[in-house]
């Protein structure tokens, strides 16, 4: 069904797979990507992805069900990465697909909006410093 | 070394004996056990660890209870938990009035920020 928190890269090719079938006309697919906000802290480079992992599992699959019932459609995927993730790399993709485009476009709208909302996954900044303070890789360093 | 399995006959004495952490399978067996606290994003920075062990006793005290302890330790947790949620054993449940006993664990959720 497309239920998927992992640390490593996500795909979009892996996510139209799994939205793959012949009645369906309309395919949405919708990618989050970390942004280089300005905060407290300067100008995020990074953030910090973590999730409860059981529980975000658990939320999702209701999540994934709640919306083909609400929608009356068969796929839907949802893809959620973890981990230091920097400016710029897909931090989530949703994706639903429907016989036509306007039922599609709500149920991936409804899809990332309540992730948003009822997920437990959290990001936390990595922010460069604006000011003066000595360069260094970010904690942890690269990967 | 193992943890004495003897049943002891007094409740109200607390952990001041306990040789080791308990396995609270058998929770009967112990007068006392641990509960583990799972903290994410900003709780889990403010206390600078990701899990921490709680001892309690084996008729259970109240998520509040706990808490109320782990402000006492951590103070600057207090402003963070008044919007947490808290999940005992996987369920979310009222902390003023969910009781933890030896075994469980308890998540402590700050605002989702997913996405």
């Amino acid at each position: 069904m497309g239920i998927v928190l992992t640390r490593r890269p996500l795909s979009v090719a892996t996510v139209y797979e799994e939205l793959q079938s012949r009645e369906d006309g309309g395919v949405v697919i919708f990618l989050g990507r970390v942004r280089p906000d300005r905060g407290r802290f300067g100008t995020v480079v990074a953030l910090d992805y973590e999730a409860d992992a059981p529980m975000a599992q658990r939320a999702l699959r209701r999540l994934a069900a709640e919306a083909r019932s609400r929608f009356s459609i068969r796929r839907v995927a949802l893809h959620h990465r973890l981990g230091r993730l920097p400016v710029g790399t897909v931090s989530v993709i949703v994706g639903a697909a429907a016989p036509h485009r306007s039922t599609a476009f709500r149920a991936a709208r409804f899809l990332i909006e309540r992730l948003k909302a009822e997920v437990p996954i959290w990001k936390t900044d990595r922010a460069r410093p604006s000011h003066r303070r000595p360069r260094r890789p970010p904690a942890g360093g690269a990967r | 070394m193992r943890p004495n399995r003897d049943h002891t006959t007094t409740a109200g004495a607390g952990p001041a004996g306990r040789a080791g952490r308990t396995r609270s399978d058998r929770e009967a067996a112990a007068p006392s056990g641990s509960v583990r606290l799972l903290l994410f994003a900003t709780v889990r920075e403010a206390v600078g660890r990701s899990e921490v062990v709680r001892t309690v006793p084996a008729r259970g005290t109240t998520v509040a209870e706990l808490l109320a302890e782990l402000q006492r330790e951590h103070p600057p947790v207090t402003a963070l938990l008044r919007s947490c949620r808290f999940a005992r054993n996987g369920r979310y449940v009222r902390a003023t009035t969910a009781k933890l006993r030896p075994g469980d664990d308890l998540a402590i959720h700050p605002p989702f920020s997913g996405g």
